[in-house]
């Protein structure tokens, strides 16, 4: 039995008296405000904030029918505290919580500073301080804090007997808002019996009422539940909002994880078996091409310096964006609590799938014949994710509080999942990464170590990240036994020549995982998302288009290297990732627009010219470039197919994050602020772009990163 | 009030004219509510739909100043329409009493008017007596001669039409309230500043009365008129002597034509005289006895030629002849209307001291924006006030209950309580007078001073209450013995032997025990009384008039809550409510057990109000008892507002109030006309701000809610002037002109009057130059008339000019 309050918006008289005490009872300051043009009038403050948990809109709405032709409506908004929150869902931290008692509190000392759930909230409730060095997430927590009140021992010097104190508790457990409202327009207790009451006020007054209950089954139903004279969109409420819980589908989702990784991992294991036997009976000829660094040209080159400078504007925006923190140094807001750091983290991971798809194929598929653009993918993986890492580091408010991803255990977080996930693969690609400087200095120890300890580093990882996401005993140690058992079966025999299996393995099903879980973050957003870009199975389409993207880059690195470097394009090998790349463009674009489809969007997805963009010039078009063989093999043809490929993909994942978004702003959600990123956003984004241009150039040239020229190469 | 707050619920209509309870008396809402989910309707009537608009069954939108026209049509419709309660009006009222012959009324004025000194000579609106000075009753209300039938005659000039073209409330309007508010009983009256700021202001709650006693409503639970009180404590100050004319418990104040106590008595009566006693003896001690007038001498007398309410004080620091002026708790540089005017008035004093919780515009008025600080010589001290959560004493409220308040916290810094002030101040001003013998010194040094240090507040609320000073054996038998705490007025004494401060909350303090302390908050009655609950004036009583709740035999009316009866087994009135009446123990039979309105001479309601004398015997040189007439009238009569947009329709030889002088000081008080100022404005509070906005300026949570003024207008009027919400306007009346930000609303229209479009605009008065927020004081703008007899300004209409300002003006 949760507590709820009743809102009767025809009892409400716009007195603020809820406003101020709120303001009083969690001592927030008051913001600084003018009369506000247009309707708002004297609505003040416009919008909640971290400073506002609750405001009263005014309306003025003609009725011939209304005393006076007019009704003056008022409404109270602050958190729904929905049944089943997606801001709490949406919380790797569990820093936000629905409580057993009905409020959705907020725990300051958890919270990262993420702003998934300003992002996720249907109505606009959490805000962040934006003006704060440390800001936190603010908003109505249905004044948890009052529910168990220690009532005073005496009053003006009188003792108070038992029963005044059991008085005084009834009278002050309840929210300040509700004990304040001098006109009854507030009611808290059961929220069933609230509905009944709802019900009967409505039954009581024919005509009065409109027959709705606001929050009975909005988003699943909330514990804020609103009666209104007049039809709630005249309100402003939004109307639009499904019954169904926001959170349920990114919770099947992400429950599907746990199992997906042993499962997963068990395929690859299969696969590897199958292609590796296949291949010994093939008796392919081992193709392996020696590394070694690309002969060292001058280093200031003037694209170097370019990139050098713009490094340094890059860290210099990274010390701004501490020194005058998130708010100072962003034009990010809350409306657009997410903005180019988010829009770039995910178009960066989508297109550093190369790494896995690369160690998939040459590992587990046993492509041998890619086995010469292993390491720069792999480096390009490396690089790319650390400094998403160092993105995601100045896009947190908190990062301090980082450590809390590894104290609590949130309930289907995608967020979480991505966090862990990524953390995860970086360690794997480090690993992956490690035997390139240590072969160039010659450590044969170290290589020894690595050999013998890199599978049993993965069966750890695997096993915690399973544990992580289903805290299950048994799914933990039917992943740790899987896993054990491809290390233990594909182990390297004395003789044998080391072969990555298991961090391959590992590459790809963690992969797998995060890329499909970067979709489900946008599962707690149909309200937001446009159906031409939301969808049930975003996870599987955010899947396969990585995989897409990710070939299509390392088409486009390879043939960069190729040109900065003055040497041969492998055309043989680039012409085979192009045919792999077009297989796996085909199966994305299939199941996208099959979705769109099934789920009878497609004439609005095509209505819409972002679409039209994504997938016709990044779907049809490159899928046409990448058809054929004697297309693939014309290094412009296949370069500018991997580029619309690739570049599709992009667009689809700043489509999803921003222009896919209708973003309406803080409640009452009629003032959504704009948004272009701030000059630090610029800096730090284009600084680490360059930095991985720069690096990837600085390890090509000190590195075994890239084949040896052959002579005999055609 | 005459009822309370809680008995708000027990009313089946409300009636809420001049107020905006919604807003600005919030707290109401938590009764009203009650009574509109049992099934109450409400009626507002504003000119502006505001917050209370938006809960009311009926709006009625009217021009400012035109109440008088709307509600003579509802008394009208009551009347004509025999809606009225005949048995209650032929009982509790002077309907049946028969006028004077020589009464009448013609072209706008009453009979006795003197043209010349705009005064009335009011002998002609009293009634006929007999041999025993008593009145002459008609046996029917059908006589043409009875008070009802010169009612009824007087009224029947404002129909439904004559009304909607006076105020623009709708004909049809004005009859569905007529009918809604009379055929709902028990129905209340609500109002506030907005019907008593007007020239008429008097006049206009008359109305209430009128209607209410008609109707039966007064004395009855869910009945009554009931005015919202503006201040924490304004009741408490007026209830004490703070009104310029009144001493202790609305006694009148003795003037320079009544130097002794017989003179003062022979004009209002033995009854009141023993209240005076009482509080000259609380006053001046051993020192009042019957020998010196129990100290009336001491007293210093007023002119009956001065004014001294605050438009004479300023008029008199004006003309040069006020030279100190202590302002408490009052910020008259953003509150007083024409500040211009005030604000030279200020200007010329020799010493200003204000006793204060904040800098203010008065403190600080020669810094008003615009004025020379070096032109202005004036000495100003401000002395630092402690607020209401830093004092203790008592508060007391609209509906009479005076409520102790404990300190909460110490007064910062080098603050004191006002008590603390005073008690200073008095010291050693007494201090500088010892040894004098200059008899206009004698009041100083002869006046009691015991209160304690650490228990000033409760001493004064104990000197109010009272004492008995000597053994006092009551006619039932009882001894009161020396030293004790009186019980209540029934126990006061005539001869010296008693004493209470303020006659009215005699009592509060009986049996020794702070009465307004107590805080039982369990409704015993099941209607609201509280009785436990802290303590109401008079006797704890919670509904004055309440014996005329009852029929001639003393039995509650039929449909009505019984609140009091005549007990017959145990002879006595008893009740849920004290009892209101002379003697609990004088029955139906008796006179006495018939003056449901025992505060009149007459002991019955006065639908026409003229001045009459009771006397004990024909034969006795003072009367018991003497009833306040009105300065401009015994019946309520139309009269626009001193700038108004249209001549006044029923009289227009007669456009404003007869007993209205205005201007009074003719450069500095300028009546503007439609011609130069075409729109009317009407000013009030808002809810977020409190008055002058001293304190409430100062609280950023109050600010962040309302910034800053504004000017309300029609969007009609706001499409002429191409002005959107936001932009700014520039508001210009006769006597200043400031600049504010427009809201443009569906809630203010363009109304039509008498075949002419009055566009109405609207400004809250809360803003000054000093606190927080600053902004224009829209008293800048409004006219310092007021009221003949309550000497209330006309601040809810004047006439304005509005454009669009062009100069452009940063914004915030």
């Amino acid at each position: 039995m949760s507590k709820a309050t009743l809102i009767d918006t025809t009892k409400c008289i716009g007195c603020r008296s809820c406003q101020v005490t709120c303001k009083q009872w969690k001592d927030l300051p008051a913001e600084k405000t003018q009369l506000q043009p247009g309707r708002k009038g004297i609505q003040n403050p416009t919008t909640l904030s971290a400073k506002t948990l609750t405001v009263l809109t005014y309306g003025e709405i003609e009725d011939a029918k209304a005393p006076g032709g007019l009704r003056y409506v008022f409404a109270k908004r602050q958190c729904m505290h929905c049944e089943e929150p997606a801001c709490a869902a949406a919380c790797p931290v569990t820093a936000l919580h629905k409580t057993k008692e009905g409020p959705v509190t907020y725990d300051d000392s958890k919270c990262i500073g993420c702003r998934y759930c300003v992002w996720a909230c249907p109505f606009g409730i959490p805000t962040a301080e934006w003006d704060s060095l440390a800001p936190k997430i603010r908003k109505c927590d249905m004044c948890h804090d009052r529910l168990s009140p220690a009532a005073p021992d005496a009053r003006n010097g009188a003792a108070l007997t038992d029963e005044e104190r059991k008085r005084f508790a009834a009278a002050h457990s309840v929210p300040a808002c509700v004990k304040q409202c001098p006109a009854g327009a507030l009611t808290y207790g059961d929220r069933e019996e609230l509905l009944r009451e709802a019900r009967a006020r409505i039954a009581a007054s024919p005509g009065k009422y409109v027959d709705h209950i606001y929050g009975e089954k909005e988003v699943g139903g909330t514990n804020m539940l609103y009666l209104s004279a007049v039809p709630f969109s005249e309100l402003g409420f939004r109307t639009d909002l499904q019954t169904e819980p926001l959170p349920r589908r990114s919770a099947v989702a992400l429950g599907a994880v746990p199992p997906a990784v042993i499962g997963v991992g068990a395929a690859l294991g299969g696969v590897y078996a199958l292609s590796k036997r296949k291949a010994e009976v093939a008796k392919e000829e081992e193709h392996h091409p020696e590394f070694a660094p690309v002969p060292a040209k001058k280093v200031w080159t003037p694209a170097n310096v370019v990139l050098a400078a713009l490094m340094a504007f890059g860290g210099l925006s990274f010390l701004a964006r501490f020194a005058l923190g998130l708010g100072g140094s962003t034009n990010l807001s809350d409306t657009y609590a997410w903005g180019l750091w988010i829009v770039f983290d995910l178009v960066w991971i989508a297109v550093a799938a190369g790494a896995f798809a690369t160690a998939g194929l040459i590992y587990v598929c046993q492509r041998k014949d890619l086995y010469s653009i292993g390491r720069s993918a792999v480096l390009m993986g490396l690089l790319s994710y650390s400094f998403v890492t160092v993105t995601l580091l100045a896009d947190l408010g908190l990062p301090w509080h980082f450590y809390q991803l590894g104290l609590q255990a949130p309930h289907h977080s995608a967020m979480f999942e991505v966090s862990w996930c990524v953390g995860l693969y970086v360690t794997v690609l480090a690993f992956e990464f490690f035997p390139i400087p240590v072969e160039k200095l010659g450590l044969k120890r170290a290589l020894e170590a690595w050999k013998r300890w890199s599978p049993w580093y993965v069966v750890f990882a695997v096993s915690l990240f399973v544990y992580l996401m289903s805290r299950s005993v048994a799914y933990t140690a039917a992943a740790a036994a899987v896993f054990a058992v491809l290390a233990v079966a594909f182990r390297t025999k004395p003789g044998e020549k080391p072969v990555p299996i298991l961090l391959a393995v590992a590459a790809v099903t963690l992969s797998t995982m995060h890329q499909s879980s970067l979709g489900s973050l946008f599962l707690l957003m149909p309200d937001k998302l446009d159906p031409a870009w939301w969808s049930p199975v975003m996870p599987v389409y955010f899947f396969l288009s990585s995989v897409a993207a990710g070939l299509g880059l390392v088409v486009l690195v390879e043939l960069w290297i190729a040109k900065v470097f003055e040497r041969k394009v492998r055309v043989a090998q680039l012409a085979a990732l192009g045919k792999i790349a077009f297989w796996a463009l085909l199966v994305y674009e299939a199941f996208r627009v099959g979705d769109l489809a099934v789920r009878g969007q497609l004439g609005h997805a095509l209505s819409r010219p972002l679409f039209l963009a994504e997938v016709g010039l990044g779907g049809v078009v490159a899928l046409a470039l990448l058809a054929t063989d004697g297309l693939r093999r014309k290094p412009a043809a296949l370069g500018l197919g991997a580029a619309l490929a690739t570049g599709g993909i992009v667009l689809n994942r700043v489509s999803v994050v921003v222009l896919g978004m209708t973003l309406r702003g803080s409640a009452p959600q009629d003032a959504p602020a704009r948004y272009f990123p701030s000059v630090v956003e610029w800096g730090v984004s284009i600084g680490l772009i360059a930095a991985t241009i720069f690096l990837f150039g600085m390890a090509v040239r000190t590195l075994p990163v890239l084949p040896k020229e052959e002579a005999e190469q055609h | 009030m005459t009822n309370g707050w809680a008995d708000l619920q027990n009313a089946k209509v409300f009636l809420i004219e001049g107020s905006n309870a919604a807003e600005n008396h919030v707290m109401s809402m938590r009764w009203i509510r009650k009574a509109q989910q049992k099934g109450a309707k409400i009626i507002h009537v504003d000119p502006r739909f505001n917050r209370t608009s938006s809960i009311a069954d009926i709006y009625a939108r009217i021009r400012p100043g035109a109440d008088i026209a709307f509600l003579s049509a509802v008394i009208n419709h009551v009347l004509s329409n025999r809606l009225y309660d005949e048995e209650y009006v032929k009982l509790h009222t002077n309907a049946l009493f028969v006028a004077n012959e020589a009464f009448g009324f013609d072209e706008g004025v009453f009979s006795g008017y003197d043209h010349e000194k705009h005064k009335y000579d009011q002998s002609s609106w009293g009634v006929q007596v007999d041999a025993a000075k008593k009145p002459v009753k008609a046996k029917s209300l059908d006589d043409p001669r009875c008070v009802f039938a010169k009612l009824k005659a007087h009224f029947a000039r404002y129909t439904p039409e004559v009304a909607e073209q006076v105020s623009g409330v709708p004909a049809r309007q004005v009859v569905e309230i007529a009918e809604t508010f009379a055929k709902n009983r028990p129905g209340t009256i609500l109002y506030a500043l907005g019907m008593t700021q007007h020239t008429v202001g008097i006049q206009n709650i008359r109305c209430y009365g009128i209607l209410q006693m008609l109707l039966g409503n007064i004395g009855v639970a869910g009945g009554g008129v009931n005015a919202l009180r503006g201040e924490p404590n304004v009741q408490g100050a007026c209830d004490m002597s703070v009104l310029n004319g009144y001493m202790f418990g609305y006694l009148n104040y003795p003037s320079h034509n009544e130097p002794t106590l017989k003179d003062w008595t022979r004009n209002n009566g033995t009854f009141r005289q023993k209240m005076t006693v009482n509080g000259l003896k609380a006053w001046f001690g051993e020192n009042a006895t019957p020998e010196n007038d129990f100290g009336f001498g001491l007293l210093p007398k007023k002119s009956a030629k001065k004014d001294y309410s605050v438009y004479g004080m300023i008029d008199a620091a004006y003309a040069g002849t006020l030279k100190l002026l202590w302002v408490n708790g009052q910020n008259p540089m953003v509150t007083n209307p024409n500040l211009g005017y005030v604000h030279e008035a200020l200007s010329k004093l020799d010493m200003l001291v204000v006793q204060e919780l904040w800098d203010t515009e008065t403190a600080s008025f020669w810094q008003r924006p615009g004025s020379d600080p070096k032109a202005i010589q004036t000495e100003v001290l401000l002395l630092p006030g402690a607020y209401f959560m830093e004092k203790e004493g008592t508060i007391s409220g609209s509906g009479r209950m005076v409520q102790w308040r404990y300190q909460a916290v110490k007064p910062p810094g080098q603050a004191k309580t006002d008590l603390e002030i005073l008690d200073a101040v008095f010291r050693r001003v007494r201090k500088l007078y010892e040894g004098s013998t200059d008899p206009k010194d004698a009041p100083i040094l002869k006046g009691t001073w015991g209160y304690a240090p650490g228990s000033l507040a409760e001493d004064v609320l104990k000197e109010i209450s009272g004492r008995v000073l000597r053994d006092v054996t009551l006619p039932d038998g009882k001894v009161l013995k020396a030293g004790d705490y009186v019980g209540g007025i029934g126990q006061l004494q005539a001869d010296g032997s008693t004493s209470s401060g303020v006659w009215i909350y005699a009592g509060i303090f009986g049996g020794g025990k702070n009465l307004s302390k107590r805080r039982d908050s369990a409704d015993k009655s099941g209607i609201g009384f509280y009785k436990d609950f802290a303590w109401s004036w008079p006797g704890n009583m919670k509904i004055l008039y309440n014996r005329a709740s009852c029929d001639a035999s003393g039995k509650p009316w039929p449909n009505a809550i019984p609140i009091v009866a005549w007990d017959e087994t145990e002879k006595k009135w008893k009740g849920k409510d004290t009892p209101d009446v002379p003697d609990p123990l004088k029955g139906p039979d008796t006179p006495e057990g018939q003056r449901a309105f025992r505060m009149n001479a007459e002991g019955v309601g006065r639908l026409i109000a003229g001045p009459f004398k009771s006397y004990k015997a024909p034969a006795d040189e003072l009367p018991v008892d003497v009833s306040y007439v009105p300065k401009d009238g015994p019946i309520p009569e139309h009269y626009e507002p001193v700038e108004s947009p249209v001549p006044n329709v029923l009289h227009p030889a007669q456009q404003n109030n007869p007993a209205l002088k205005y201007p009074r000081v003719k450069a500095k008080q300028p009546i503007g006309t439609a011609k130069d100022f075409p729109y009317v404005l009407m000013t009030s509070s808002v809810s977020e701000h409190w008055c002058a906005g001293s304190t409430t300026r100062n609280v950023p949570w109050l600010n962040e809610l309302v910034p800053e003024p504004m000017c309300e207008l029609p969007e009609a009027l706001a499409a002429k002037l191409t002005v959107k919400t936001g932009d700014r306007v520039k508001v210009s009346s006769a006597r200043g002109a400031v600049t504010v930000k427009a809201v443009v609303t569906k809630r203010m229209q363009v109304m039509r009057i008498a075949g002419q479009d009055v566009p109405v605009v609207w400004m809250p008065y809360n803003w000054g130059f000093k606190g927080l927020s600053t902004g224009p004081s829209t008293n800048d703008l409004t006219i310092d008339a007021v009221d003949p007899g309550a000497s209330t300004q006309e601040t809810k209409a004047c006439l304005v000019n509005v454009v669009r300002a062009e100069e452009t003006v940063a914004r915030r």
